[in-house]
């Protein structure tokens, strides 16, 4: 059987959990230290509301046991919003009216940290890949996209 | 309650009852018939996540995902032509080709591009690891530890499905010795002879016969 303590780092800070392994990583996010911008859209893996970043990849975390968590190096966006990639792309979606209700925003934003992380200057089918897995009900993607390229450019200060 | 279990080799998982935890992508999805398995076995530390050049040949990791074979200089285009059909990033960075093909899916995103370049799996069964050509694996067959495929076959790909997140209709591969079908409600089949086809909510069956058919007349058998 699996140990029941599962230690991993949580936006910057060692954190352990003890528990179920077979508990969503949604669940332990959301409810046990109450990082509510993980969204749970579908809860299938179909629709990007809950991805996170663990180990510098984007997932969904509706779909991730615990058990596999085992030392990874997790952030949502309550700890990216805050770094300045992630703050610039957050005031860009603002200034460019990418939000309408906001539900698939914190998966938005870090697919698109995950793109401009690895990514200078992308070109618009790659910001269309890049959140290819992220479903947005309302607004259509192309501000989604604008505001994308706007964080890009200003982070390179064009 | 569901339990999480840890072994220490492939072998001693092997020995284990329950479903194996590789990407992780079928397990806790809602509605998956895994979502239900009480037992749970952790392999994914076991499996290999490396591409081996072998000349014609290259034998893939069952550990690697879809992403890491999409980078991947050695997988020759028509393989990233049906990796990319799984359109999430997010599922690309966690799914893994060996849970693929063991899933065995009847909208399989890999089973006929795989079979058509010729695909052999090394398994481990309880008696010790089997070279079996992809076409003889069957579900909860052994733990697939590789799978080699050719680098030079002439694969062409077919897909139909609604949109790029919806579930397939038909997928069908071809090259010069070999043809695979996935069709939904239906299974995997290996040759034409054996192709059947069921009604559901993804289409008629008349439906389905005519995509195989088209995509058959379309590789250019007769
Ligand atoms: C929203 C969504 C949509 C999907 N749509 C499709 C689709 O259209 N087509 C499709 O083909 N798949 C689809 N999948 C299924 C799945 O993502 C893929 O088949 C994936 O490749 C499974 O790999 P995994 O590593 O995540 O497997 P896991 O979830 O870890 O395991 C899946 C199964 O494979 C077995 N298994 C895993 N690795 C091995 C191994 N090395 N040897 C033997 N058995 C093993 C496990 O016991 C389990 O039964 C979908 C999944 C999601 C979440
Ligand atoms: S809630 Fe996880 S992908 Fe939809
Ligand atoms: S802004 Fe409403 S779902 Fe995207």
């Amino acid at each position: 059987m699996l140990d029941k303590k599962i230690t991993f780092t949580l936006n910057g800070k060692k954190v352990e959990f003890i528990g179920d392994p077979l508990r969503r990583l949604i669940d332990t996010l959301r409810e046990d230290f109450g990082l509510t911008g993980v969204k749970e859209g579908c809860g299938e893996g179909e629709c990007g509301a809950c991805s996170v970043i663990k180990d510098g990849k984007l997932v969904t975390s509706c779909i991730i046991p615990m058990g596999a968590v085992y030392g990874a190096d997790i952030w949502t966006i309550e700890g990216i919003r805050d770094t300045e990639l992630g703050s610039t792309i957050v005031e860009a979606f603002a200034d460019g009216g990418a939000v309408q209700c906001g539900f698939c925003i914190p998966g938005m934003v870090l697919a698109s940290y995950v793109l401009l992380k690895e990514k200078s200057d992308p070109s618009e089918e790659e910001i269309r890949q890049a959140i290819s897995g992220n479903i947005c009900r309302c607004t259509g993607y192309d501000l989604i996209v604008k505001s994308i390229r706007l964080a890009d450019e200003r982070r390179r200060g064009v | 309650m569901r339990e999480l279990i840890r072994v220490n080799s492939l072998e001693e998982a092997l020995g284990k009852k329950g479903a194996y935890l590789a990407g992780g992508t079928e397990i806790l999805r809602l509605d998956s018939p895994l979502d239900k398995a009480i037992s749970v076995i952790d392999i994914l530390p076991f499996l290999s996540k490396e591409v081996e050049d072998e000349g014609d040949w290259i034998r893939i990791g069952a550990g690697c995902t879809f992403s890491s074979l999409l980078s991947s200089a050695l997988i020759p285009s028509f393989l990233k032509e049906a990796l990319s059909y799984m359109s999430s990033p997010e599922l690309r960075e966690m799914a893994t080709i060996g849970g693929n093909i063991a899933s065995f899916r009847d909208d399989s995103f890999l089973i006929p591009t795989l079979a058509s370049a010729y695909a052999r799996l090394e398994v481990l069964l309880p008696g010790g690891k089997e070279c079996i050509p992809l076409s003889s694996f069957k579900r909860d067959g052994g733990i697939i530890l590789s799978i080699t495929v050719s680098k030079t076959a002439d694969v062409k790909n077919f897909r139909e499905s609604l949109t790029s997140h919806s579930h397939a209709v038909v997928t069908a591969a071809f090259s010069s010795e070999c043809e695979c079908y996935a069709v939904k409600g239906s299974g995997i089949f290996f040759d034409h002879d054996s192709l059947s086809f069921a009604s559901d909510m993804y289409g008629s069956a008349e439906y389905k016969r005519y995509l195989s058919e088209l995509y058959r007349s379309e590789s250019g058998r007769s």
